[in-house]
């Protein structure tokens, strides 16, 4: 099940509920949970692979959402962001922890279509499933190359660096740069509307 | 140093995608700092893509289980702002209300229900069975102390009687004396002229068989035996009392002696068996 992105007015909402957390109020938790634990738990899903260690990492995020709501900055963004940037933060520090990673790397990675849904646009029935906005997003992201495409997958769900990156796919630094400034301007420019 | 737009877009698009190198970091937080709104644009655009990468991907929803058990972690480390409503919704949480799993665990439960109650069932079964053993035991039991009661009380009334005559301001006795057949025996005749109720005593005489009765006689002064009834005695030296209205003279003046001898079952007008008891009345001077 897809659902849609967080709009403005419910930015608004979580940013009051963040305000309310500050305060220890765990109606507020409880509400702010509801609203973004499916997307946060999918991407520390994608990250991880194993949902018993995703569902740990949620309430570490949860519980770190808890303990720092006040520092939330609206400056840098909705909450929905910061909410999933603590998320993938999280799971990426258990995906780097040596015992962990060595059992991700046994595990059989998903490709990039599976990844991001993208095959849902292949299909009349579950693209109707879709919202607007997420299909928008879905298209724009597959207006990307497989190159870009790939290293969008390795840098924020597998936790490289760019130079990591650059080491794995045997490219320079500037060309790894390049492209992934490249990719994120494309999706910039085609999703810029929704930043207004 | 402030990099140029384009190398801070590249800044921004690793930060945003987490793969902003850690020697960058330092440099990209104080251009973000300096950079002005133009700057800012870029950084907020960026991060607002990172999200809506992860929008576009698959959604999996954590289990019930998972929120309640945030919600106790919080309330551990701070159990003073919990309300009722939060601890409800836990419990419903831990149940696994509004998840696709609440079917199965409804299912679950029901079985463990439905076991529960078939154990149950058998257990009740089970124990009705040996409550039905000990009832019966018991109405046996029972039966045998009603029966023993019986008895007691059947003897108790019948000693009240032997009481009763000895009570009596006249009585009469009559010693009786083991004879041939059965020299161990022993008999008494004790009765009240008055109330004409007189008491046969007997001991150590031997059981009789079923299709025989003991008979006591006595002998009027012409010595003609006279019928005074029969009775049974089912173990030899039992002690036998028994109070009837037994048709015998008023005074044992009238009488001879006593005699009981074993008869055909119900009696015979005149003696045929042996004799086993034998006395005569004392006659004062």
């Amino acid at each position: 099940m897809l659902f849609s992105i967080v709009p403005d007015d419910h930015s608004q909402r979580d940013i009051a509920l963040l305000e309310k957390i500050s305060k220890k109020d765990p109606s507020a938790l409880s509400d702010l949970y509801d609203r973004h634990s499916i997307l946060l738990y999918s991407i520390i899903v994608r990250i991880l692979k194993e949902k018993t260690e995703a569902e740990d990492i949620l309430q570490e995020v949860f519980v770190n959402i808890w303990e720092n709501a006040e520092q939330y900055d609206h400056q840098l963004g909705n909450p929905g962001a910061w909410l999933c940037r603590i998320a993938r933060n999280r799971a990426v520090d258990r995906l780097r922890s040596k015992n962990f990673r060595s059992r991700a790397q046994e595990s059989d990675i998903e490709n990039f279509s599976e990844l991001f849904a993208a095959d849902y646009l292949d299909h009349p029935d579950q693209r109707a499933m879709l919202s607007g906005q997420q299909e928008e997003i879905l298209i724009a992201l597959t207006s990307l190359s497989n190159e870009q495409k790939e290293l969008i997958e390795f840098a924020y769900f597998r936790g490289y660096t760019q130079s990591e990156m650059a080491k794995h796919f045997n490219l320079p630094l500037g060309t790894v740069k390049t492209r992934i400034r490249t990719a994120m301007s494309i999706l910039r420019q085609k999703l810029r509307h929704h930043f207004a | 140093m402030i990099p140029e737009k384009e190398q801070f877009e590249e800044m921004c698009a690793a930060y945003a995608l987490g793969a902003l190198d850690p020697e960058e970091q330092a440099i990209f937080d104080e251009a973000l700092s300096s950079g002005g709104e133009e700057f800012n644009k870029i950084f907020r655009e960026s991060v607002g893509v990172s999200y809506f990468i992860n929008s576009g991907a698959k959604r999996v929803a954590p289990l019930p289980i998972v929120k309640s058990k945030l919600l106790r972690k919080i309330q551990e480390k701070n159990p003073s702002s919990f309300s009722p409503a939060i601890a409800f919704e836990r419990l419903a949480l831990a149940l696994g209300f509004g998840s696709p799993r609440f079917g199965f665990v409804v299912a679950l439960l029901m079985v463990v229900v439905a076991a529960e109650i078939g154990i149950y069932a058998y257990l009740i079964n089970t124990e009705l069975d040996q409550s039905e053993l000990q009832l019966a035991a018991v109405e046996s039991l029972l039966s045998e102390q009603q029966q023993r009661l019986i008895a007691l009380t059947s003897d108790l009334q019948m000693k009240e009687e032997v009481l009763n005559v000895l009570q009596s301001p006249k009585i009469e006795m009559v010693i009786m004396n083991g004879q041939e057949a059965n020299p161990a025996g022993y008999g008494k005749i004790i009765w009240d002229p008055v109330r004409k109720l007189a008491i046969l005593q007997v001991s150590k005489l031997p059981a009789v068989p079923a299709d025989k009765d003991y008979q006591l006689w006595y002998l009027d002064k012409q010595k003609k035996p006279v019928s005074a009834g029969v009775f049974t005695v089912a173990e030899q030296n039992e002690q036998f009392f028994r109070v009837s209205t037994i048709p015998i003279p008023d005074s044992k003046k009238d009488i001879s002696a006593f005699a009981v001898t074993i008869e055909p079952k119900g009696g015979v007008p005149q003696p045929t068996g042996a004799m086993y008891l034998m006395g005569t009345p004392s006659i004062p001077n």
